[in-house]
């Protein structure tokens, strides 16, 4: 039988998957998980629970000034109203950039992220090269990799996700869409600019 | 812990490479990898704060060159190795058979309690944030200093933030904290604030933003009244 190696060299994919099942089959004898579990988890964050739920949120907050009050004093209880909220999202805060205070969201201990409003995180806001240079170079970090050029006088604000509060920004609403619709405001909020490393998409002109 | 998790303001870590758009799970076996936490911490094996403490004892080069979902299975091997769950060899011993029959089949089970106990999970969460009597010692506007010390155990504090006096600009009730839970005792729970640092504080005057701050959250017992005195 082949060994499979536990020390700190490169695993490969083959020797990580079968670690992965052997564990999940010790598991499911002891009746502490299934097959079925899983794949509803992995159903829920593909399909249902992603960045399309905040940015329905961040379409109510740009069209309903209450709402959006609501939001800003208490993201929970707002989500809540429109069904949203639960798991790694138990206390969330919203954040409003605005065109003189740009907010972003890191967790430079581990890999906290909102994900009732944002799914699970992408590969890139759980690497060492995020979690380290959003804190000492926001501005250059925000340039350089995410193509955002804010100007010296905006200040940046980079709130570090240590606790089990979960932040996540109100992106401003781009000019331009006086007259749209919840559902076209939504279309231009990316995943990104409820992370706070980008800014809503401008509709075409 | 003074471990190679704590990664805020490092240098070298090189640029970002973001994604427009990225696969939920990067690989099949991500998602029974992502799902160990959830079942682990519905059958009591250990908590969010616990996960985290063992996530912070993996050697430094396995943990910069690894996936993430790797070391949450890591975490969970090493919990559950301890607690009794199950043994070294156990595992290595089923490892190197699905290692050799990748598409044998997992043991049958299918307990309804478990998928619903996944659906139940996800809307609801597990709220930190607990009651008490316990009177706050800071309010909003205060400056305060944060804890210097590197205690050989489970904590919160980024090493960025360690001696710095900040202001406090939000309070958030009493929450779980993490030095308790995290380190084996019972929950305990703390007033737990925000506290806004500059960047000047944090990395000098020469190479800090001057417009550009950090905000971290911090417990009670991580914090002191910053006087006059001790400002300078």
């Amino acid at each position: 039988m082949s060994k499979v190696n536990l020390s700190h060299t490169p695993h490969t994919d083959e020797e990580i998957a079968a670690r992965v099942k052997a564990l999940e089959a010790v598991l499911i004898e002891k009746g502490l998980m299934s097959e079925a579990g899983v794949n509803r988890f992995a159903e829920i964050y593909e399909n249902e629970v992603g960045p399309q739920l905040g940015s329905k949120v961040v379409a109510e907050a740009w069209t309903n000034p209450e709402f959006k009050a609501r939001l800003l004093d208490n993201a929970t209880d707002a989500c809540r109203e429109l069904g949203i909220g639960g798991l790694q999202g138990e206390h969330m805060i919203a954040l409003e950039n605005t065109k003189d205070v740009h907010n972003v969201v890191v967790c430079s201990l581990c890999s906290c992220y909102p994900w009732p409003v944002l799914g699970l995180p992408p590969n890139w806001y759980k690497s060492m090269a995020y979690r380290a240079r959003i804190t000492r170079e926001p501005r250059a970090c925000l340039k350089e990799d995410f193509g955002l050029e804010l100007p010296d006088s905006v200040e940046i604000r980079v709130w570090d996700s240590n606790s089990e509060l979960r932040y996540w920004m109100l992106p401003r609403r781009p000019d331009g869409t006086d007259g749209m619709n919840k559902e076209e405001l939504a279309a231009l909020v990316t995943r990104d600019s409820l992370i706070g490393t980008g800014l809503a998409k401008t509709p075409p002109a | 812990m003074n471990g190679v998790h704590d990664l805020g303001g490092m240098d070298g870590m090189g640029p970002v490479h973001p994604t427009a758009w990225e696969p939920v799970y990067h690989a099949e076996w991500e998602k029974a990898a992502f799902s160990f936490f959830p079942f682990c911490a519905r059958a009591g094996m250990f908590g969010l704060d616990e996960f985290r403490r063992h996530l912070e004892q993996l050697h430094p080069v396995h943990y910069l060159t690894s996936w993430y979902y790797e070391h949450w299975l890591e975490a969970a091997e090493a919990i559950g190795k301890e607690k009794g769950f199950w043994t070294a060899d156990e595992l290595h011993e089923r490892a190197a058979y699905y290692l050799e029959y990748p598409d044998a089949p997992l043991p049958p089970h299918d307990d309804p309690a478990l998928v619903e106990f996944a659906q139940w999970a996800v809307e609801n969460g597990f709220p930190t944030q607990r009651e008490s009597a316990a009177q706050a010692q800071f309010s909003v506007g205060d400056r305060v200093r944060i804890d210097n010390t590197m205690p050989r155990r489970h904590h919160r504090r980024p090493r960025y933030s360690m001696g710095q006096i900040g202001e406090i600009i939000l309070h958030h009730g009493t929450h779980v904290f993490p030095d308790t839970t995290g380190n084996g005792k019972a929950e305990t729970s703390e007033h737990l604030y925000t506290v806004k640092l500059r960047q000047a504080d944090l990395f000098g005057e020469q190479d800090a933003d001057p417009n550009a701050c950090q905000m971290v959250d911090m417990w009670e017992p991580y914090l002191s009244l910053a006087t006059e005195e001790s400002d300078k």
